[in-house]
């Protein structure tokens, strides 16, 4: 009953069946000469025959609908009529039975004896009815080894493109309202099979945490989607249809969808600035952290061993372009890790290391207020990284970094933080989009004109109240709240329920910038320096996916609080320097690549 | 997977049956059971009652495998199904039945129920026979069984033994009313001297029928516990009731009288022989597999650590609630402060307080016991009824007066003055195990998945929990709501 019949009806057989026990029974008792007294001590017959039926029946649709009476046997409803039988003996004569006499149950055994010929006829009676549910449920039992079973064409198919945090909370949210309904399927396309943690990416870079310690496999995370490591390459929007690309073998995946999510994420956007996207550095990846980890560490080692100081200075200058979260978090941790293995260098004095970060405005951090910008201005600035505010990068090559004011910084790192752009994909579509390519929803996060299409994160414009600038940052908190309403009002689509609009307003934001410092803005609550810190880890150790991957990092910073960091080249195998323009292939579906 | 021929199995059952049969005609041959079974033919004679009993154990042993003819029982759970089989039949027969055949009047009073005392143990040790028979020859051999391999039958016959052993002694170091001596008095009188011996070849025993009913899958500690329990109530009856007696004094001690006087035992049967044996034997086990095990599908499957800190939320969660409903039960029977005493408090407030405590910890025990076990709300229902009688037993009859300083004692008096308690432990148990299968059901429903080699994993897992945790849950509610009231 429980897996094809609708509850009502379930409800409704049940409650046939009760009825007819209950009365047989009352009618049978009552001609064999025994008083129905007995059940629930009361005098009158009739009302205990009344009672009896009633309560039989409630118990017949109790049992029907909280067993799921395709995978129990016959033997297994009978015991479970039995043991139903008990329960009822227990909640029935022992409990209402005293009340409805006006008395307070004692479940004293004086009582128990006083109702055990209730007990006897309950079991009896619970057995019979098991036996007869187990005969008269609507279906057989159903085998689920049987693949027929699970091979059932969807009714409605969900496509969601993009494996972040919007992406994910959308799978999971149809997970939790659907289940292992067969009737709704749930594809999650990613380029990676892990959900990335990127808040912490930039320790990651700065050595102090291992990569894989801070994503989730997507398949734990959702477990009734179906992952697809693909990547998006278009979408036909008249024929409801997703292609795809498996990046191993370049094969076409052509993919139908009764509702598509957008959840792409973003990429760099390099701006066409002439010779960025060949020899910068990007962070939006655990590969890319990884390879701007070994490229410091490479730098370092090739410096220890020149003897020009030119050439020491150009490899011992990073740069990093952007000041926003990024930008500025890198930068503090790529002067950690410089710092923090120094020692392992000998031949470098650590006066001869730069950090420069460029950023085009008057104040970095303009996410944050202007109190912490400053502070954080501050304490970066104490510790020796310069700034060029109010600059803006208009050129690279393999030694220096151009700046629009005619300055040249000769280096050999250089990171771009300073633009995002929506993947490629977008492009492709029909679809209103802003200045910037991401697509505008409506409050629903439907796209405009489009009753089946989503968008939810970074590669979406989406309006908000609350928030300062009339629109949704791109953040973490953001995109997994707007995947979850996407999540329901998919959900609310295909059930006929109304539709929820998003409104949600930033709870915090926490910068980390290096060792023991940090920036914290909750509510009107402010905080820096080492409480912000502890706050920083303590937040985003416990918004990590997984108790295990809690535990990891965990463990990683408690190691490093005591040990160095480590300088280990992941990469060491390879015989040559690898620089970015032959490393950096921006993902297209704003995950990994 | 091997099923055999109806004819085979039925004639096996049969024999089962007769075997059954045999066993309980010999613990009711005093009682002058045998011409009451006689009457149902007009006959007075014992001879004819004897041949009309062994005629009916056969159709009702060749009944019993022919039921289960195709259940897969490679832990040993047919042997549950043949006792809850044996007592459905008192009910049903000795109880209901043989007045009606006879002619009497249909009376299901205690004082029947009492008089029936014989026919109880009789129907469970025929119940247990023809389980018994049933598993050693008749139980279907499941390939798929084989493919998710437990431990060996050697190791798992071994380390049931010296779990048995082990609990066996550390049981004779124990002083006053749990000590052995105290616990065989009832059954050994004048030879009470022979009590550690007694204990030894009981663990022993018991240990080793444990560790041969332990050979499928791993069932996780939840289950072990309850299924514990009830094994030992199996020894109860089988060796307390039955064999021990008999040996001593010639007869069983089947009557009401004499199980009144051996209820005693009972509780350590149950909490020492059956629960601590099963734990020791799980941990014996456990660790076998964590040092040994080569093969990684024989070692832990995704870890501790999985999952476990939101099963324990929910758990907790789940025993607020049902610490609510307790309190319910147990403030109306005043009992909050017997609660308090734990602490040394005699108020209410405080007694109320230490009790949701426990009632949360007990609930984020179950949470971890019992991951993964639910498949509906009757079988979270099943696991959460069973645990809470676990700790009725474990808690109301045996920590909470060693807590209280007072002495335990395990008399019926004892028992039924508990009885309100039984009732908020039944209450306790069902919302706990429905709330948490509800909580499982959002956050992780392991019985449920669109994917073809998943859903026939846990098509397999939930046949195994229908063709085995039925029987435990309604033998635990049995064995906790109907002997302290035979008794008492």
């Amino acid at each position: 009953m429980a897996t094809s019949s609708s509850p009502v009806r379930t409800d409704i057989r049940g409650a046939l069946f009760g009825l007819a026990v209950g009365s047989a029974s009352a009618s049978l008792i009552t001609l064999g000469g025994t008083p129905m007294q007995f059940l629930l001590s009361i005098e009158s017959v009739a009302a205990s025959a009344v009672i009896h039926t009633a309560l039989t029946t409630l118990a017949v649709v109790l049992i029907c609908r909280s067993a799921d009476l395709s995978r129990h046997g016959v033997a297994s409803l009978a015991v479970s009529g039995m043991y139903s039988g008990l329960l009822c003996w227990i909640l029935g004569p022992l409990t209402f039975g005293p009340l409805v006499r006006g008395e307070a149950p004692t479940w004293s055994v004086v009582a128990v004896g006083d109702a055990f010929p209730a007990l006897v006829t309950q079991v009896l009676m619970g057995a019979l009815i098991g036996l007869g549910i187990a005969v008269l449920r609507p279906e057989p039992t159903i085998d689920l080894r049987t693949p027929d079973s699970v091979a059932a064409e969807p009714r409605t198919r969900v496509v969601v493109l993009g494996g972040g945090f919007g992406g994910v909370a959308v799978a999971q949210q149809l997970g939790r309202d659907f289940g292992a309904d067969p009737e709704v399927d749930v594809a999650l396309v990613s380029m990676t099979n892990s959900l990335l943690f990127t808040p912490m990416l930039a320790e990651v870079a700065g050595s102090s945490l291992d990569g894989r310690h801070i994503s989730a496999p997507l398949r734990a995370a959702c477990p009734q989607a179906r992952v697809l490591r693909l990547r998006a390459e278009g979408v036909d929007v008249g024929m409801q249809s997703v292609l795809l690309r498996d990046p191993d073998t370049d094969d076409i995946t052509v993919l139908q969808y009764d509702h598509l999510v957008f959840a792409l994420g973003s990429v760099p956007n390099f701006r066409d600035i002439d010779g960025l996207e060949e020899h910068a550095f990007t962070l939006k990846t655990l590969a890319d952290a990884g390879r701007l980890r070994n490229h410091v560490i490479r730098q370092l080692e090739r410096a220890d061993g020149v003897s020009n100081r030119a050439e020491r200075a150009r490899l011992l200058t990073f740069v990093v372009a952007g000041g926003g979260f990024a930008g500025t978090e890198t930068i503090a941790e790529l002067f950690d890790l410089a710092h923090g293995v120094i020692r392992s260098y000998p031949n470098i004095d650590p006066a001869e290391l730069r950090f420069i970060l460029v950023h085009s405005q008057q104040r970095i951090l303009p996410e944050i207020s202007d109190e912490l910008a400053r502070y954080s201005l501050r304490s970066l600035k104490a510790r020796g990284i310069q700034f060029r505010l109010g600059e803006r990068v208009i050129g690279a090559d393999a030694e220096s970094v151009f700046l629009g004011g005619g300055e040249r910084i000769h280096n050999a790192t250089l990171v771009w933080t300073a633009g995002n752009r929506p993947s490629s994909v977008l492009s492709s579509m029909r679809c209103e989009v802003d200045a910037s390519g991401r697509l505008i929803t409506d409050p629903w996060l439907r796209l405009s004109g489009h009753e089946n299409l989503w968008a939810v994160g970074d590669c979406a414009l989406i309006a908000s109240r609350s928030e300062v600038h009339g629109f949704c940052p791109p953040t973490a908190q953001h995109a997994q709240r707007q995947g979850s309403v996407v999540g329901k009002n998919i959900a609310a689509s295909i059930t006929g329920r109304d539709l929820q609009p998003f409104e949600f307003k930033t709870k915090g934001i926490l910068v980390a910038l290096g060792h023991r410092t940090a920036v914290a803005e909750v509510g009107r609550l402010r905080f820096s320096g080492v409480l912000a810190w502890l706050m920083w880890r303590a937040i985003y150790l416990a918004k990590l996916p997984g108790l295990e991957k809690r535990l990891r990092v965990f463990l990683d910073w408690s190691v490093d609080l005591v040990a160095p960091r480590d300088t280990v080249l992941t990469d060491a195998d390879e015989s040559q320097p690898v620089r970015p323009s032959q490393l950096t292939v921006p993902s297209e579906d704003g995950t990994q690549t | 997977m091997t099923t055999r021929s109806a004819l085979e199995t039925g004639a096996g059952g049969a024999t089962a049956g007769i075997i059954g049969g045999l066993l309980f005609a010999a613990g009711v041959l005093d009682l002058g059971t045998l011409p009451t079974i006689a009457g149902i033919v007009r006959s007075s004679s014992s001879a004819v009652g004897l041949l009309l009993h062994l005629v009916v154990s056969a159709g009702l042993g060749a009944a019993f495998s022919l039921m289960h003819r195709r259940t897969a029982s490679a832990d040993g759970s047919i042997i549950l199904w043949g006792v809850l089989y044996g007592f459905f039949w008192w009910i049903f027969g000795a109880l209901s039945l043989l007045p009606l055949v006879r002619g009497d009047d249909l009376v299901w009073s205690i004082a029947a129920a009492q008089q029936q005392s014989p026919a109880l143990v009789g129907h469970l040790v025929f119940g247990l026979t023809i389980g018994v028979v049933h598993h050693a020859f008749l139980t279907r051999t499941d390939h798929r069984s084989t493919q998710m391999r437990g431990p060996s039958r050697l190791l798992s016959l071994v380390t049931g033994g010296f779990s048995g052993l082990g609990v066996a002694l550390l049981l004779t170091l124990v002083e006053g009313p749990i000590s052995p001596a105290s616990i065989w008095l009832p059954m050994l009188e004048e030879r009470v001297g022979l009590a550690t011996e007694f204990t030894l070849a009981a663990g022993l025993l018991i240990g080793v029928a444990q560790g041969a009913l332990r050979t499928s899958v791993r069932p996780g500690l939840g289950p072990v516990v309850v299924r514990g329990l009830l094994f030992g109530f199996v020894g109860w009856f089988s060796l307390g009731v039955s064999v021990v007696p008999a040996l001593v004094g010639g007869t069983a001690a089947w009557e009401a009288a004499q199980l009144a006087d051996i209820f005693g035992s009972l509780v350590p049967f149950l909490l020492v022989f059956g629960m601590g044996i099963a734990i020791a034997h799980h941990a014996l086990l456990t660790l076998h597999r964590t040092l040994f095990a080569q093969d990684l599908r024989l070692a832990a499957g995704e870890g501790v650590g999985a999952q476990s800190v939101r099963a324990a939320v929910g758990g907790a969660s789940a025993g607020l609630i049902g610490g609510v409903a307790f309190a319910v039960v147990v403030s109306q029977m005043g009992f909050t402060a017997d609660v308090g005493a734990i602490v040394g408090s005699p108020s209410a407030l405080v007694g109320l307080l230490v009790h949701m405590c426990i009632a949360v910890v007990i609930g984020a025990s179950y949470g971890l016991l019992f991951r993964q076990r639910s498949f509906d709300t009757l079988s979270g229902i099943g696991w959460g009824v069973s645990y809470g009688l676990v700790w009725w037993f474990l808690g109301a009859l045996t920590l909470l007066p060693l807590a209280s300083g007072e002495a335990v004692a395990w008399s019926p008096a004892a028992a039924g003055a508990a009885f309100p308690s039984l009732v908020a432990h039944v209450v306790y148990g069902a919302f706990v195990g429905a709330f948490v299968h509800g909580y499982e059901r959002r956050h992780n429903p392991w019985w449920v998945s669109r994917f073809e080699a998943e859903s026939r994993r846990a098509a397999q897992a939930t046949e195994q929990l229908t063709s085995s945790a039925p029987a435990v849950w309604a033998l635990t509610l049995i064995v906790a709501v109907l002997l302290p009231v035979l008794v008492a």
